[in-house]
């Protein structure tokens, strides 16, 4: 039934009540408190902790525990199996009625995996309104919890309080209430951004070898300089660049490209992260999200660098796409309207006038 | 050619277009007729036009003879049904493209012949030799004549072998056109050629549609069969030496030239069929051969077949251009074998290179057989737009003097290549070794080096540690206000050329390392070897145009779709939103929009019996070749409009141009024209230049869109 590695809330070791007011029920359960959290007890466990003096003695013991809560009873490999729960909580256990207790099993039962309510009401048999009213009290008792599925939205799921629901159901470090969480996947991406482009580019000033060239450049222009104008210059004639700020990147050398275990260690060293636990997994699926945005690029399977800016480039071809997108047509609102005759035509174009400049 | 004989309603206007521009109305009438109806004869032709018999065959000999027209007679009653050629229809605009390619790799002077080929459509060896170097130079009048009907006899001669030359009887005058679109497309000189056919009607069945050409290149030598003394050699200021054909052996030779690099190709019979009935004439012959007349039945042998088939048809277009090179490698070795000169030939800089290039040509022996018709290879033609294309990307993304490396690679590659993908390959096997490569296909760091422009700084763009490491010694790296430099600055002219090769080596492992893979190794011989996956890298190409569209369009929002979207399959709205890690609002906007452009595609995939809305999973896909043909199709488009503003544009300028073309104003402007006059001609020239630097860009994505590599499967 209940998977017994499952966590269990931890038996609160409590100082165990004066020694002559303890009955027998009460030492197997200090007994068993003092085995690790979450231990799971078989039979035999019992046997060696010299309580009871015989079987039926000590199966009224358990039945005694169970009853009071203290202790659930579990199935591993066809055999019966105990836990302990703390005594907060099986006060808390006692408190509440019949059909309560019968949801909380259930629930108990699935652990973080959370149950769905539709679930709940066909394994219960009750009716919806008892259902309700026994989850919100079970709610304001804070035993259970109520989340959202972000795989399906409309589904309430419902898990013990105390445990945290899985990545299945909350869908990762990245949604919040069950949505992504945009805000905090941009400062992510930014960090991951700057970290990449340093570890992977290299900033010279455009021409870095420049001012040499164009002493050679002058030289030879002027040996070659008794030549009839008509004729091309054998050398480029040297260019300074417009902006002697200007800089450009390039590729480092013999670089160790990031990979998506090194860009995680960045982004928990610099500490930007709280109160969230970042898997690997959840850091690959926002570095494949971020290579699908353009902002990355994926050099082997496991390494990323940035994509250069292309503003960054030497070269004057900026901010063009190509020659369709270019000219008006491409981007036109009515280009499916535009015909050869009509309202929309090629003659009457106010884009095409207000582009080439003719009215 | 099949995948090209797809023709779309708005390719069919483009080109009409074009040929309107360029041949005149007739033309174009005859065009269009074929265009709306298809494949047909001659009668069902004139059924379906309000034109005269006369005026047909007019038309159809000027469309025939620039090869805009495939026609044949099958079947016993020799009946000739005449199709549209829409590759070389559309590669109209293409024009003075070709001649620029032709001059950056090989001089104005090749340039000068390509323009004439161009002009003429194909033509005869001994017509070229006429219209350069008149064999009699004192009898204007006969030899004139003489021309023509060689000029024409190409074109009768084919004709007839098809049975249809009885039909064609042609005089025509179409309007002088300049085919401006071609020759401002680089915005190099301006080129005007005036095709035109004059009156010239003689009794027997031949065609006559004597075709003068007057290719006036840069105002320099005209290149002119009705003034032969002006074609042999008029000097006219310094350039003229440069783009004038001295000698015949000279003309032999560059025409030889061309042909061995693929440029020029001898005209076959299949190069006038239909790809239908191409495969109609082969097909036949393959089961005679090879099945002994019996149709094979089951897989094996259908697969047999069309292996064979492919082979066939491989082998009657190629067998030509094969013989040239056969005869290259028997006894042009001397010539052509040589690396060192072709190098120095393809990166033309300078002046200098017209004297090499004179030197090599005149060392030519070559005489071509008077009677081979030549014409240019459209192929070749994408193969030098994919070099320019590659490199532009290359530059785009790793800077200007890796491109050039990387431009000076590929221009050593084109050789290899005659077209850019082979479209009836014979089925992959799939044991196949892929690993090697035939060595043709490879070249170094070394071969590069050596061909690379000399004023190269091959210090910028890259690392200046890796700098420092090839070139060693004196030089440090300083670094000052978070910028690196190298100190003292290297001088370009005196590294070795042994540090050359090593930092071409690491300009080219800069583009192995890019995610696109420019380049791919493959050995160490040289410094290192090199070659190029094209197929991968066409591919890659459509898809970054594809993004570029849809970037300028919407935003990066719509490209991350459509990668999300490659990445994954298809995918439902949730899938969707965890791809991209966005909420579905968001998304939904863009993704109705990209399915209103086409770009990506929607499903509905009923989950009960029903077929209930509600029940029903919703999916979005996006299919590569779907969207690549829609892109296309929308720049076809998009080209007929900018078409079609210039002739409004010019409309309302015509009677300026009108004056300003008359015999009297030419040279005379400022006496003859007003201010108000001037500006307009001068706005107008303004607005043309930008309508054609735009039609030649948009003309480059159809390019990559569609002749880089065929149909992709996924």
């Amino acid at each position: 039934m209940a998977s017994a590695s499952a966590d269990s809330p931890a038996p609160a070791r409590e100082e165990s009540p004066a020694p002559e007011t303890l009955d027998k029920k009460d030492i197997l359960y200090n007994k068993c408190a003092q085995a690790p959290d979450g231990t799971v007890f078989y039979q035999r466990d019992f046997v060696n902790m010299h309580v009871a003096e015989n079987t039926t003695a000590l199966m009224r013991l358990l039945q005694e525990l169970v009853d009071s809560h203290l202790m659930k009873t579990m199935m591993w490999e066809n055999q019966p199996c105990w836990k302990l729960r703390s005594r907060d909580e099986a006060a808390k256990l006692r408190a509440i009625n019949a059909d309560e207790r019968h949801i909380y099993h259930l629930i108990d039962e699935v652990q973080n995996a959370g149950i769905w309510i539709r679930a709940l009401r066909q394994r219960t048999g009750l009716t919806q309104m008892v259902l309700t009213k026994c989850l919100k009290s079970l709610e304001t008792k804070a035993l259970i919890q109520c989340v959202m599925n972000v795989k399906n939205p409309s589904r309430k799921m419902y898990l013990l309080k105390h445990l945290e629901p899985s990545a299945e159901i909350v869908g990762g470090p990245w949604q919040t209430d069950g949505d992504y969480d945009i805000g905090l996947i941009e400062v992510i991406s930014n960090v991951v951004v700057r970290y990449v482009e340093h570890e992977t580019w290299i900033r010279v000033p455009v021409g870095m070898n420049n001012t040499r060239e164009a002493a050679v450049a002058k030289k030879k222009a002027q040996v070659q300089a008794t030549r009839d104008i008509e004729d091309a210059p054998a050398v480029q004639p040297f260019r300074p660049p417009l902006n002697r700020n200007r800089t450009t990147l390039l590729p480092r050398s013999n670089v160790n490209l990031p990979t998506c275990t090194s860009i995680l260690q960045h982004v928990l060293d610099i500490g930007i992260i709280k109160g969230k636990v970042i898997r690997e997994s959840d850091m690959e699926q926002l570095l494949e999200m971020m290579v699908l945005d353009g902002r990355l690029e994926k050099i082997t399977p496991s390494t990323y660098r940035t994509v250069r800016d292309a503003k960054d480039a030497d070269d004057d071809t900026e901010g063009s796409w190509n020659g369709f997108v270019d000219a008006p047509c491409g981007t036109c609102p009515v280009f499916e309207l535009c015909g050869d005759e009509g309202d929309i035509t090629a003659r009457t174009c106010v884009y095409f006038a207000e582009w080439l400049g003719t009215e | 050619m099949s995948q090209f004989q797809r023709e779309s309603p708005i390719l069919a206007q483009l080109c009409t277009l074009l040929i309107d521009d360029q041949y005149g109305e007739l033309a174009s009438r005859v065009f269009s007729i074929l265009a709306r109806h298809g494949r047909q004869t001659l009668a069902a032709l004139s059924r379906n036009s309000y034109l005269s018999g006369k005026q047909l065959k007019h038309g159809l000999v000027i469309l025939i003879q620039q090869n805009l027209l495939f026609h044949s007679s099958p079947g016993l009653h020799h009946v000739t049904y005449y199709e549209i050629n829409w590759q070389q229809s559309y590669a109209l605009i293409r024009y003075g493209r070709m001649t620029k390619m032709v001059e950056d790799r090989f001089g104005e002077k090749a340039s000068a012949i390509i323009s004439n080929l161009v002009s003429l459509g194909h033509t005869r060896i001994g017509d070229l030799n006429e219209a350069y170097f008149p064999s009699n130079t004192s009898d204007h009048e006969e030899d004139e004549e003489d021309a023509d009907t060689h000029m024409n006899g190409t074109a009768a001669s084919v004709a007839k072998g098809n049975g249809s030359t009885q039909l064609l009887n042609g005089t025509e005058s179409s309007k002088a056109s300049k085919t401006k679109i071609n020759a401002s497309t680089e915005k190099a000189e301006l080129q005007n050629k005036d095709v035109n056919s004059d009156k010239v009607t003689t009794d027997n069945a031949n065609v006559n549609g004597d075709a003068h050409t007057n290719g006036k290149m840069n105002g320099t030598a005209s290149v002119n069969g009705e003034k032969p003394a002006e074609g042999n050699g008029v000097t006219e200021g310094q350039h003229a030496s440069k783009s004038e054909v001295n000698s015949l052996k000279e003309l032999h030779g560059i025409i030889y030239k061309l042909m061995v690099e693929g440029w020029i190709v001898p005209v076959t019979e299949a190069h006038f069929l239909p790809p239908h009935d191409f495969h109609e004439k082969v097909l036949p012959e393959i089961v005679a051969e090879v099945f002994e007349g019996r149709w094979p039945s089951g897989t094996k042998k259908q697969t047999q077949l069309k292996i064979e088939v492919n082979q066939r048809k491989r082998y009657l277009r190629d067998s030509s251009i094969q013989a040239a090179n056969r005869k290259r490698s028997a006894d042009l070795d001397l010539e052509f074998g040589r690396p060192s000169k072709r190098m120095r030939i393809a990166c033309t800089n300078g002046d200098n290179i017209s004297t090499s290039a004179q030197n090599e040509y005149a060392q030519n022996e070559t005489i071509l057989d008077d009677n081979l018709v030549i014409r240019f290879n459209l192929e070749k033609l994408n193969v030098a737009m994919r070099t320019e294309q590659l490199v532009l990307l290359a530059k785009k993304r790793l800077g200007k003097t890796t491109a050039r490396v990387y431009h000076t690679l590929l221009c050593a590659l084109e050789q290899s290549y005659l077209r850019c993908y082979e479209e009836w390959p014979d089925p992959p096997e799939p044991e196949a070794n892929t690993h090697e490569v035939d060595p043709k296909y490879l070249v170094t760091a070394k071969e590069v080096t050596r061909k690379l422009d000399r004023n190269i700084d091959l210090t910028e763009g890259l690392d200046p540690h890796v700098v420092i490491n090839h070139i060693g010694g004196r030089f440090n790296i300083v670094e000052k206000d978070r910028l690196t430099y190298i100190d003292p600055p290297a001088d370009p002219s005196e590294l070795s050329i042994d540090q050359k090769c090593r930092l071409v080596d690491a300009h080219l492992r800069l583009l192995y390392q890019e995610p696109f893979q420019f380049v791919t190794w493959y050995a160490r011989r040289g410094f290192s070897q090199w070659r190029v996956e094209f197929d991968r890298l066409c591919a890659h190409m459509i898809q970054q145009e594809i993004e570029n569209t849809i970037m300028a369009r919407r935003d990066h929002l719509g490209v991350k779709l459509v990668r999300a979207l490659q990445k994954k399959g298809r995918l439902d709205e949730r899938g969707t939103c965890v791809a991209m890690m966005m909420p579905a609002q968001e998304i939904r906007t863009v993704v109705n929009e990209m399915c209103l452009w086409g770009f990506i595609q929607t499903q509905e995939i009923p989950r009960v019996e029903s077929r209930m809305t509600k029940h029903s999973m919703h999916l979005i896909w996006y299919d590569k070749q779907r969207a690549r043909e829609r892109l296309l199709h929308d720049t076809y488009r998009g080209m007929t409009r900018i078409m079609q503003r210039m002739a409004m544009e010019k409309e309302k300028v015509r009677p300026v141009i009108d004056k300003a073309e008359r015999s009297d104003v030419v040279g005379n402007e400022d006496k003859y024209l007003n201010q108000a006059e001037r500006d307009a001609l001068k706005k107008w020239g303004e607005v043309e230049e930008k309508l054609l630097v735009q039609l030649s860009r948009q003309d480059q994505l159809v390019a990559i869109l569609r002749d880089f590599i065929g149909p992709l499967s996924i």
